[in-house]
């Protein structure tokens, strides 16, 4: 058996760089014990200890033995870190303490425990008492929060931990950043940006983060930011740069050089325009916006009673032979994606044909050019050409000339997304931006995505939690799109199991 | 098409024999068959069987043609037609008009003048005549009178046009008679008796909110975790009403149409099986059965409800059947060199024909299991399984042979549409083929691409390797595809006028094609090669044309196509003002409406008006549809500068075009226009306010979610690089490996071994820098002799020095007790002291297998195992054990891992 184990080790040690979890060779080994299972079982019982736990690893996660003899001082104590994994503690009462609270909190928070000094000042928020000093929760942020709530106060120091930039925001929002919504996704400056709006949430409207000329950069880290890499903020992460403080605010316009008209918050980032901008139609950018920051994909909010008018020529009315696809399903919604996502006509990843996609750059571009070259009746364009590919599959379809949108959104039931903002028509992405950030859809939908994160579920649709996020949707929209407080407030609400009861 | 341009096909013919010369040869090489006499008469439609033989003529010894136009007369319409089983035993025989007779070419010529419109040969005496009307005709030799009308319309064109020009075909509008609009059933005026009846009829149980609810709220309602729209299954009777409403998934008129009931009878969109159906039982039954109940719910909701007229508040045209319309296809096609043709006009049966003016019509014989093909209205044919094919007989195929082989060049035109983008094979389109792979040429599919074959000296007789297409050039959708072949140009293939490939490898000529192949669509020959979809159209040329004739047949496009006049003078004061549409049938669901025009057909339009028309929607058997309305922000005013002439020529609304769905088929369904404003008049359109959907008093019952749950990858390796006090650079390279071992979301139930294993190598990494590092080891444990032997540094028994490993370790891990007490919702430190040395609070030895008694007593040097447990061999000892200083700063690794990698650190 140990000839096995040490086997398996020297092969690990012989190729660091092999990923520990390999089927093929953890395979081998289970196997081999699993030849004669019972006698094998026999004789480890009469073994010593060391043998008999390191057998039970090895049936209970057989891929990690190459991990267990990696370090041979230290192999025998790896069942003990097991043996500890079952000591959770009581269970999270309802009547937990402000202490237990306090630990709830900054664990949800900043992602890692707090010291010990720090819980006793998060402790000290949870009371009125004269006799406790609760400047610390003032100062943190929490200065304008009712006393009564020392729970918001605490989720204010647990703010200010690096971890809540470093560890929580980033994945808040990394998954954000890409099509298949990893979050095993380098920092980059879409997440830095929503990472540094949230930091600076007492001077910046949350909603600028579909529309505003910012971008958040690392302020002496090198390489500079370049439009053509992400390396910027891969050298943050890898040099485990404190956000909180390493991260500074710009506009677009200093740092990526897109004039100030055609930025619009993270929508033109370079790594938003990298995931949504490449290939295709453009239609990714409005579909993911959607997704990510309104909390819906295109499929509830079909409405096939808006006029077709603005859907492009690329989309068959007649896909597969069968126009009904089209009339039930397709139209439901293009009809209202179509002339929104117009608002992106002049955006387009560039790079190389055939080289690799990261390499590329985000390109804004009005020029005027011909529709068609070989026809000149069909007029003049400023759109991308990808507007105007496959234009024959339905050739009365629109022809997108310029970058122009509406919102036919604003009548029917899509009207309870709830459009607040100044119009519904509009040119270019930052007033399209305006308009899905000015919904009630998106206020509610950054509350349930704090939600979510503090409180590790989804709202409930029991009358608490609807009435909580109620109350915190209100919130966010009356303190100025206040991301931090909505944090403070979903803390507090989950601070302890009596949400849950 | 320019009427007096007789370009015909001999003289365009490249090859050297001139085409008459090789039809008639053609003929010649066919025996005397026996030949059927259809009866004469004056024009009384008969049912005579049909007459697919071949015609037989007589050599022509009368006086030569002479004029050009006569020649071509004589070439492409005489000649096909003169033989006794055509028109010759009749109009050759003495019956007027005597445009068959054989004795006299110019004779015949005059005679064929009377019955012949040189200016639309479609509209002919004779096509008419031979069309009939419901398939009973003038003594047409074929199965369908259609196809002979086709073809004798082909004739005249060819003799007549050349069918070389662009010119368009002049199509003479006409005002349809004037038709209101006609009545239908609406929704009950009273929402309150509209949700009485959604809700009681025909029972509670029955009703269409009662099978909504109960069968489809896990997705239609707004609050599902899957909300699909329409939410029409919300328990609010009101909210689900109002969205049924907007939606209008239920068709008052006819119930069997609706939405709620085609979904499930014909989609088996997630059926459920109704009370008394065999859960077991087929799809179609169990979705037949709840289609059923759909449709019984629908029709109790109609039952009772009133027909109404048009709503007169509307600005409404009058209006048209297709029936009405004004046919406007035909085109200008480029078909001078077409020696096949399939217009799949015929609409039923189970021959296609070939409607090209070269013999022999090489039409085409549909099998397959039933249902496996279908017609599609407004012309075309369906593939919709393996089993179909539509092929002709090897004799009539070898027309192709005859009329390719040697011109070495043609092409393969259709309009098609795939089914869908994953068949293969490839799945071929069109070919010339035959049974054992061989083949002439093939158009084939595979996945996103066309593929083309074509057999040359160069190619192996399955004509490969193939052409392909790039770039995901094929679609599911209507299209235009034509393959070109010459020995020069080689294979080119255009769709939707572009030329999207060329290739000009194993270019050769078509000496070794077969002449024993046979023509076959949707299929090869074994029925091994399926390919699904739609051919709309489909001609063979002798010739490679070129783009421009290509972009021209494109732009004709597809199908039957109507002008339909909706007479507006109701609100012009002008009985000649009309808003006229092109329509066409774009598949067997819906018209396709296009090119919006504002026309007067008078011979002298007024001029001088300002006509403002804005928000036109359009109307279908006296309801505005819901879905299509491309026309609502349509907002246009006829000038009044604009001209007679562009009056007369029509003044375009609007280049957009768009699909309205089909109700009651193209012979029943009625249309209309409406309008916001047409002329000043005007109706207002208001859009009712949605409501939010309700809140459900009552709590729903609570899903088990866990109110805790798990760190993820970046808070574990943060959490143990804060609690040890170790940079996570120290770190990084083992963190990079495990990263995505660990978990990646906060749900507790989604927690597994190999997440726990991963948090144990971390734990290990990050507690073996903190005892390396002297500085950092100090600040956690304090003073504490790393640097000596175990004995040494850890006692005896309870001694302080483990105590003081175990207190730093809780203290700042688990415990956090800071000034105050320890959490309560961490392990207590009785037990993280019992499991890490065996001893209680009191110092009482209660676990001897504590971790540290494991280390202990597992580094003895004379401990003597047990044998190999695997190979049963000699027993052996265990490696080298010394409990020296080395063995001290393990032993704490292990106790700091054991505590940093339990469920203290990793639950939140």
């Amino acid at each position: 058996m140990i000839q096995v184990l040490q086997s398996a080790g020297r092969k690990y040690k012989s190729n660091k760089k092999t990923r520990l979890i390999k089927k093929s060779t953890s395979k081998a080994a289970d196997t081999r014990i699993s030849k004669t299972p019972d006698v094998h079982m026999m004789r480890v019982r009469r073994g010593t200890k060391n043998s008999i736990d390191q057998y039970r690893m090895l049936r209970m996660f057989p891929m990690s033995n190459k991990m267990i003899l990696r370090k041979s001082p230290i192999q025998k104590t790896f069942m003990s870190v097991m043996a500890l994994v079952l000591l959770a503690g009581t269970p999270f009462s309802v009547h937990a303490g402000p202490r237990e609270q306090a630990k709830r909190i900054y664990d949800r928070l900043a992602g890692v425990p707090p010291t010990e000094a720090v819980l006793d000042s998060m402790e000290k928020c949870f009371s009125a008492s004269p006799s406790y000093d609760i400047s610390a929760c003032n100062s943190a942020g929490g200065n304008g929060i009712n006393v009564a709530d020392g729970a918001m106060k605490a989720a204010y120091i647990a703010m200010q931990d690096s971890g809540f930039y470093n560890v929580t925001l980033k994945n808040f929002t990394a998954s954000w950043t890409n099509e298949e919504q990893s979050v095993f996704v380098p920092l980059n400056d879409y997440t830095a940006t929503v990472i540094g709006m949230i930091r600076d949430s007492d001077t910046v409207d949350f909603r600028e983060v579909l529309s505003g000329n910012i971008i958040y950069i690392g302020q002496s880290t090198t390489p500079a930011y370049n439009n053509d890499n992400n390396l910027h903020y891969e050298a943050m992460e890898n040099n485990n740069a404190d956000l909180k403080t390493e991260l500074v605010q710009r506009t677009q316009t200093q740092v990526t050089g897109l004039a100030d008209p055609a930025t619009a918050g993270v929508m033109t980032t370079r790594a938003a325009a990298r995931a949504f901008f490449v290939d295709g139609t453009n239609r990714a950018m409005f579909r993911f916006t959607l997704i990510n920051h309104l909390c819906t994909d295109l499929e509830p909010i079909k409405d096939v009673t808006r006029p077709p008018d603005r859907i492009r020529q690329d989309v068959s009315r007649s896909p597969g032979g069968d126009s009904r696809i089209f009339m039930n399903s397709c139209v439901g919604c293009h009809s209202g994606m179509d002339p929104l996502a117009q608002a992106f006509a002049y955006y387009e990843w560039s790079y190389p044909m055939g080289g690799d996609p990261d390499s590329g750059h985000l390109v804004y571009d009005s020029t005027e050019r011909p529709v068609d070259a070989n026809d000149p009746s069909k007029g003049l364009t400023r759109a991308q050409p990808k507007y105007l590919i496959n234009s024959t599959s339905f050739p009365y379809g629109y022809i997108t000339r310029d970058d122009s949108w509406t919102n036919y959104w604003r009548n029917g039931p899509n009207a309870l997304l709830g459009w607040n903002g100044p119009q519904s028509s509009g040119a270019g992405a930052k007033t399209m931006g305006q308009e899905l950030a000015n919904t009630d859809a998106f206020a509610s939908c950054q509350v349930k995505k704090v939600f979510r994160t503090v409180c590790l579920r989804d709202p409930l649709s029991n009358v608490a939690d609807r009435s909580q996020i109620d109350t915190m949707v209100s919130s966010f929209k009356t303190n100025g799109y206040n991301m931090k407080r909505v944090f403070a407030e979903a803390a507090s609400y989950c601070k302890d199991g009596a949400a849950y009861q | 098409m320019n009427k007096m341009q007789p370009a015909n096909m001999m003289q365009n013919h490249k090859s050297n024999k001139p085409l008459a010369y090789r039809m008639l040869g053609w003929f010649g090489l066919c025996l005397l068959s026996a030949m059927v006499l259809t009866g004469c008469g004056g024009g009384a439609s008969t049912s005579a069987n049909p007459n697919t033989a071949t015609p037989v003529l007589v050599t022509y010894t009368g006086p030569a043609a002479a004029t050009d136009d006569i020649r071509a007369f004589q070439l492409n319409f005489w000649e096909n037609l003169r033989a006794e089983n055509r028109c010759g035993s009749c109009h050759g025989n003495g019956q007027d008009p005597q445009f068959a007779r054989s004795d006299d070419v110019n004779l015949a010529y005059t005679a064929a003048l009377t019955v012949v419109d040189v200016n639309q040969p479609d509209l002919s005496t004779i096509v008419s005549k031979v069309r009939g009307s419901g398939n009973i005709g003038h003594h047409c030799w074929l199965a369908s009178t259609d196809a002979c009308a086709d073809i004798i319309t082909a004739y005249i064109e060819a003799w007549v046009g050349g069918n070389n020009s662009t010119s368009s075909k002049i199509i003479q509008l006409t005002a349809p008679a004037i038709r209101e609009p006609g009545d239908s059933k609406s929704y009950p005026a009273n929402d309150a008796d509209g949700i009485t009846n959604f809700t009681t009829l025909p029972s509670a149980a029955l009703s269409l909110h009662g099978l909504l609810t109960a069968n489809c709220a896990g997705c239609h309602v707004s609050t599902s975790r899957s909300a699909q729209a329409p939410f029409f299954a919300e328990s609010d009777a009101a909210k689900a009403y109002e969205e049924l409403k907007s939606s209008q998934k239920i068709d008052l008129d006819d119930p069997s149409n609706s939405r709620l009931v085609v979904r499930l009878r014909n989609e088996f969109h997630n059926c459920w099986t109704p009370a008394g159906v065999d859960p077991n039982a087929a799809l179609d039954v169990k979705c037949g059965a709840a289609a059923d109940l759909m449709q019984a719910a629908v029709t109790a909701f109609a039952a009772n409800l009133p027909i109404d007229s048009v709503d007169n508040t509307l600005i409404y045209s009058k209006a048209l059947k297709l029936s009405d319309a004004i046919v406007a296809s035909g085109g200008s096609r480029h078909e001078a060199n077409a020696i096949a043709l399939y217009e799949f006009k015929t609409g039923s049966g189970n021959i296609a024909y070939d409607t090209s003016p070269i013999s022999p019509a090489m039409n085409l014989t549909l099998t397959g299991d039933a249902g496996s093909y279908d017609w599609v209205r407004g012309y075309g044919i369906e593939f919709k399984n393996a089993t179909a094919k539509a092929q002709a007989s090897v004799v009539n195929s070898t027309k192709l042979y005859d009329y390719i082989k040697d011109v070495g060049e043609y092409s393969i035109e259709a309009w098609v549409v795939p089914s869908n983008v994953t068949q293969e094979g490839p799945a071929q389109i069109v070919s010339y083929t035959g049974t054992n792979g061989d083949t002439n040429f093939t158009v084939g599919q595979s996945l996103y691409e066309y593929d083309v074959l074509n057999r040359t000296g160069a190619t192996g007789a399955d004509g490969g390797p193939a052409t392909q297409t790039q770039n995901e050039t094929l679609q599911a959708t209507l299209q235009h595809v034509v393959v070109t072949i010459d020995p020069v140009g080689g294979r080119k293939v255009y769709v939707d006028g572009q030329l999207k490939e060329t290739d000009t490898a194993n270019l050769g000529n078509l000496t070794n094609w077969n002449a024993n192949y046979a023509f076959v669509l949707g299929n090869n020959q074994g029925r091994s090669r399926p390919w699904a979809g739609k051919i709309r159209m489909l001609a063979i040329h002798n010739r490679a044309l070129t783009p421009e004739q290509i972009q021209q047949n494109f732009d004709v496009g597809v199908g039957e196509k109507y002008l339909m006049l909706f007479n507006v003078s109701a609100y012009t004061g002008n009985n000649d003002d009309y808003v006229m549409f092109e329509v066409s049938e774009f598949d067997n669901y819906s018209y396709l409406f296009t090119k919006p025009t504002f026309i007067n057909l008078a011979a002298t339009p007024v001029t001088g008006r300002s006509i403002h028309i804005k928000g036109m929607r359009i109307g279908v058997n006296g309801k505005e549809v819901s879905v299509g309305q491309a026309y609502r922000n349509m907002d246009q005013t006829i000038s009044p500068s604009a001209t007679s002439d562009e009056l007369k020529a029509g003044i375009l609304l609007s280049s957009l075009g768009t699909i309205i769905a089909s109700q009651k088929g193209s012979e029943n369904d009625e249309f209309f226009l409406t309008f916001e404003d047409f002329n000043g008049n005007m109706h207002a359109y208001t859009e009712a306010t949605p409501t939010a959907p309700p809140v459900d008093p009552t709590l729903p019952t609570r899903p088990q979610v866990s109110d805790i749950g798990v760190k993820t990858f970046d808070e574990i390796n943060n959490s143990m690089a804060k609690m040890t006090g170790v940079s996570p650079l120290v770190t990084m390279t083992e963190y990079n490996v495990l990263k995505q071992q660990f978990p990646s979301v906060e749900n507790i139930n989604g927690f597994l071994s190999a997440h726990q294993m991963a948090i144990a190598q971390l734990s290990i990494a990050y507690c073996d820098a903190l005892v390396e590092d002297s500085t950092l080891r100090t600040n956690f444990f304090g003073a504490f002799s790393f640097n000596s032997a175990v004995d040494s540094a850890f006692g005896s028994g309870d001694s302080a020095q483990k105590n003081q490993i175990v207190d730093a370790l809780f203290n700042k891990m688990i415990g956090l007790p800071g000034t105050g007490t320890a959490l309560s919702s961490a392990p207590d430190k009785l037990s993280v002291k019992t499991e890490l040395t065996g001893y209680n609070l009191s110092g009482t030895k209660v676990n001897t297998e504590s971790l540290f008694d494991r280390l202990y007593n597992g580094c003895q040097t004379n401990i003597k195992l047990d044998p190999d447990p695997i190979s049963g061999g000699p027993a052996f000892r265990s490696p080298l054990c010394v409990q020296d200083a080395t063995r001290t700063k393990a032993m704490v690794k292990a106790m700091c891992s054991a505590t940093l990698g339990s469920a203290a650190m990793l639950v939140q």
